[in-house]
């Protein structure tokens, strides 16, 4: 099974070359049926990396280009008057798919983002008093600009919340650059890339890398991560129970992604960050944001008590 | 104002002025007072907004008021409590106008020192537990100032405060023992105004009768051997030997030593003509409280004394200066001595001297009675007799008498307490041509069961007679016993039945009979007896005492070394405390025995930081010391399998003692010169290629 991953991780990497870390962290969310926020600033292959995942994982897909204008029925879809049915009908909206691609989902106003927030934590759609499910594989990749450039909302907190990672792609290094600079026209678009992974082999990695073992031993390592973001200065509000359990689930998927039974705290390490680093407030004296904060997770609480 | 007082620290600090205010207030006048409630609302209401803070005018009128008003109360402004008084007026003034950091910590420090000046006129224990409270208060009032979040209600400052002040207990307790008792570098005006109870330096019908009605300590006694029985417990205070036919008052001599002493001569002390070692000694310390007055209270014949007490040629024991303050002394008695065995004609006549005219009645019998028995032994066994058998009646409130008044006392009244029966004895005496004299001081005394020291009060007042005899000098009689022999054996409270402290039914010692009462006043009293002698009368002489007993030798060095100590053991404690609150680290053997190994590392200068997990750890040993790498990647490989992979028993047992072995092993060596080696290799390098 892990073969199959490496080769769905090398099939994306063909159109985001260099980039191998994020291309596996974006899995881990979804193996770990969590929604995805990628966050960078414009033209760092935010939207490529989300069509591609959907594209390999053989997904149906819908992209919504967020903007400021855009209403809430815009994404949940409207009820029509038919005339020739002489009643309502439902016009599902883009959110009824498979894997949601919200481009720059910040530059939209908070009303229509938190549009999005029942159908990220239900799976389901309440329009004009009617609960509709959705999907059972029901993905949101989300990308936003860094909310200091101009014209952006920030997503409200409860809605940063809901993702369960939030990844940066960052520049390519010198060979991969130099390997995009000299692609030209060769280049490999999303369109060619092959489905990689059927929908029972998605849904057995889901099934068995939530069932990864995690002992005492690093179980307490965990507890120390978290106690340490609630108690100690610097940190304005700590991790809540549903971080917690964000990170683990996170943590069992890494760990069954590198082919181990059991988590180490090395799969826990590899994930705290684009886990945790959106739900961490500094607070008031401390300049540095969550990124910082989980750094110092890292650096500062011992593996052994 | 840069700084505005936040409420809860104007409140505190309203209210640790307070504190400091309360303890003065008995001495203070009502228009202090109203001064000082009148500036607290103000200031409140101006911190409400509703009033103002006063004008300079304003302001500079009340404080010429105050001096004003001080100084037509004392008629000074110096002396102690009209300074007070200025201190506390002018304190509730800056209450008044406090409005920076700065009034504020004025107000705190003037409060402090209140609660200082509060121990100058008194120091028993409610007293001091009182200051000590009252310190937490004001110093609850700093953290309110300087608390930076205000949350936790109104009392969290003081809880702080007094946590941090317990913090400085043992400090307390140390500096107590061995900060330097240095003589006061200026004299305190003390409070002479104040009347204290005690005999007075003449004696008139009533005036014991007027002390028995307080149950004030007079002073306690601790006997270094055996306590003598309560019939023998006479201790002598004064010697009267002058009577005007109503007022005995001390003879001419006497008053004449009591001035050289007063006076502070240098000479040696007044030796008593002479007496005859009786062999009876004892030896005991008084404890005398403060009573404005000059003379010591004695049991025998003090054969040895402290330094700078005086004997007088009665042999009472004076100090040289009033009692202000509780004094302690310390005196060897000669409980059976003859006193002044030889009687000079001079002294003889002092001795026998009556107001020419009175009481002829009493003169007329005792000439007729002295005739009749003989001896002047059977004479006053005579008097005794009578006053045993005709109803004479012990009591505290006797008729007033008239200006013969022995006569109406004898023949009329026969109502009286001991001052009467003392004095009427003692004119019998003279009249009959025997020597005796008047002396006034306390009987009796209550044992303290626990600690066996006696307890001498107010209502112990007594006065009896002593007459002078040929070959036995002078010989105490008591005519009180003759009359109520009850008030000698058992104490004043037995002898007058329901007049005993009929003025003050508060008095604990009224209830002297009731079990729990007695119980918990002795027990009290216990305690104010160590409080005494442990903390108020420790002095520079005690401390020198003590400090030689715990470290042999009183040297600077030694008391340095003595501080030091007794400090580094109280950061070891608080250390120690520290450690202690840490969860105590249970690791299972494959850790330790894994962190053994990172030990060794570390040593061998590779160490893990913190956050390094054991397989991210074993990836940097093999990239830095690729020497070391086979052991210790297989090792932490085996210690992750047992730490975090889910192991069987028989997998667990044989990878724990894998690890195990593996640690005992592995012992890396510290790779020496790693540096120069490093660079010789890259210099090598760069000269190979082209």
């Amino acid at each position: 099974m892990q073969d199959i991953i490496e080769g769905v991780v090398r099939e994306v990497g063909k159109v985001l070359l260099g980039k191998d870390r994020q291309i596996r962290l974006a899995l881990c969310a979804l193996f770990s049926r969590g929604h995805l926020l990628i966050e960078d600033l414009p033209g760092m292959g935010k939207t490529t990396l989300s069509h591609a995942l959907a594209r390999v994982l053989g997904l149906d897909f819908t992209r919504v280009q967020f903007t400021s204008d855009m209403l809430p029925g815009d994404i949940l879809g409207v009820s029509v008057f038919d005339r020739n049915a002489g009643a309502f009908s439902f016009h599902p909206g883009p959110v009824f798919t498979e894997v949601l691609l919200a481009d720059e989902i910040n530059r939209s106003t908070p009303k229509t983002q938190s549009a999005l927030l029942e159908a990220m934590a239900e799976r389901q759609v309440t329009v004009e008093g009617e609960t509709r499910p959705l999907p059972a594989d029901f993905f949101v990749i989300a990308t936003q600009n860094p909310h200091t450039q101009a014209g952006t909302f920030p997503l409200p907190e409860s809605q940063l919340d809901r993702f369960l990672m939030r990844i940066e792609i960052g520049y390519p290094d010198q060979a991969a650059e130099r390997a995009i600079l000299a692609g030209g026209g060769n280049a490999v678009t999303v369109e060619s890339l092959a489905t990689r992974l059927s929908r029972e082999q998605l849904h057995r990695i889901q099934h068995e890398a939530a069932r990864t073992g995690a002992s005492a031993q690093l179980l307490d390592y965990v507890q120390r991560l978290v106690a340490f973001s609630r108690g100690a200065p610097g940190f304005a509000q700590g991790l809540s129970p549903r971080g917690a359990l964000a990170l683990m689930a996170a943590a069992r998927t890494w760990a069954y992604m590198e082919a181990r039974t059991h988590v180490v705290p090395e799969d826990v390490q590899a994930v705290l960050s684009a886990v945790t680093a959106h739900r961490l407030r500094a607070a008031g004296d401390f300049v540095g944001d969550g990124r910082a904060l989980a750094q110092r997770l890292l650096r500062e609480v011992d593996v052994f008590d | 104002m840069s700084a505005q007082l936040p409420r809860r620290a104007l409140a505190w600090s309203l209210f640790a002025l307070l504190l400091g205010i309360g303890p003065h207030a008995a001495r203070l006048p009502a228009w202090v007072l109203l001064v000082v409630a009148v500036a607290t609302v103000w200031r409140h209401r101006v911190h409400q907004g509703a009033w103002s803070f006063p004008g300079r005018a304003v302001r500079a009128l009340l404080v010429l008021m105050s001096f004003l008003a001080v100084g037509l109360q004392w008629r000074a402004l110096n002396g102690l409590e009209p300074t007070v008084a200025l201190l506390v007026v002018a304190a509730a003034l800056k209450a008044l106008e406090m409005r920076s950091a700065r009034d504020f910590l004025v107000i705190v420090f003037v409060a402090y020192f209140l609660i200082a000046c509060q121990l100058l006129f008194e120091q028993e224990i409610p007293y001091a537990a009182y200051a000590l409270f009252a310190t937490f208060g004001v110093t609850a009032a700093m953290v309110a100032r300087h608390q930076g979040d205000p949350g936790g209600g109104w009392l969290r400052p003081f809880a702080i405060a007094t946590r941090m002040l317990l913090q400085a207990v043992p400090i307390m307790l140390l500096l107590f023992v061995v900060f330097p008792r240095i003589a006061p570098l200026w004299s305190i005006p003390q409070n002479t105004g104040g009347a204290r109870t005690g005999p007075s330096e003449t004696m008139s019908p009533g005036d014991v009768a007027r002390l028995s009605a307080s149950s004030e300590l007079a002073f306690r006694a601790t006997f270094d051997a055996a306590v003598p029985p309560a019939r023998e417990r006479y201790w002598r205070g004064l010697v009267l030997s002058e009577f005007d036919g109503r007022q005995w008052r001390q003879g001419a001599l006497s008053r004449m030593e009591s001035e050289l002493a007063l006076q502070g001569a240098t000479r040696p002390a007044l030796r008593p003509t002479s007496h005859v070692p009786g062999g009876a000694v004892s030896a005991y310390e008084i404890i005398l409280e403060a009573n404005n007055q000059p003379w010591l209270y004695v049991l025998g014949y003090p054969l040895a004394f402290d330094e700078g007490l005086r004997l007088g040629s009665d042999y009472r024991l004076m100090n040289s200066r009033p009692v202000v303050q509780r004094l302690r002394y310390r005196v060897n008695a000669d409980l059976a001595a003859r006193l002044e065995p030889e009687l000079g004609a001079l002294r003889r006549q002092s001795e026998l001297q009556l107001p020419p005219g009175l009481n002829p009645r009493a003169a007329a019998l005792a000439g007729e009675w002295r005739a009749a028995a003989g001896s002047d032994e059977r004479y006053i066994e005579r008097v005794l007799r009578w006053f045993h058998e005709e109803d004479f009646v012990y009591t505290m409130s006797p008729p007033l008498l008239g200006r013969d008044s022995v006569d109406d006392f004898l023949f009329g009244a026969r109502r009286g307490f001991c001052e009467h029966y003392a004095s009427a004895f003692t004119v019998l005496l003279r009249a009959a041509g025997i020597p005796a004299r008047v002396v006034v001081g306390y009987q009796g005394g209550e044992r303290n069961p626990w600690q066996g020291y006696l307890l001498v009060h107010q209502f112990d007042a007594h006065a009896w007679a002593e007459a002078w005899l040929p070959q036995r000098g002078w010989v105490r009689f008591d005519p009180t016993a003759a009359v109520a022999p009850e008030r000698i054996e058992s104490g004043v409270g037995d002898a007058l039945g329901a007049e005993f402290l009929a003025g003050s039914p508060l008095a604990i010692e009224r209830y002297r009979n009731v079990r729990l009462l007695g119980w918990l006043r002795m027990r009290w009293d216990t305690l104010t007896y160590h409080w005494a002698r442990a903390v108020l009368n420790y002095d520079a002489e005690r401390q020198t005492a003590l400090l030689s007993r715990l470290l042999g030798a009183v040297s600077p060095a030694r008391v340095v070394a003595l501080l030091l100590g007794c400090g580094a053991l109280a950061l070891l404690l608080v250390a120690a405390s520290l450690f202690g609150m840490r969860p105590v680290r249970r690791r299972d053997a494959a850790t330790a025995a894994y962190l053994r190994a990172c030990a060794r590392l570390a040593a061998a200068g590779i160490e893990r930081t913190r956050g390094e997990a054991p397989l991210a750890f074993a990836a940097r040993v093999e990239r830095e010391r690729p020497d070391l790498a086979r052991c210790f990647s297989a090792l932490s490989r085996d210690y992750a399998r047992l730490a975090y992979g889910a192991p069987d028993a028989a997998e667990l047992q044989h990878l724990t003692r894998a690890l195990r072995s593996a640690v005992r092993r592995f012992r890396p060596r510290p790779q020496v010169g790693l540096a120069i080696g490093a660079g010789v290799r890259r210099r090598f390098h760069t000269r190979g290629t082209p």
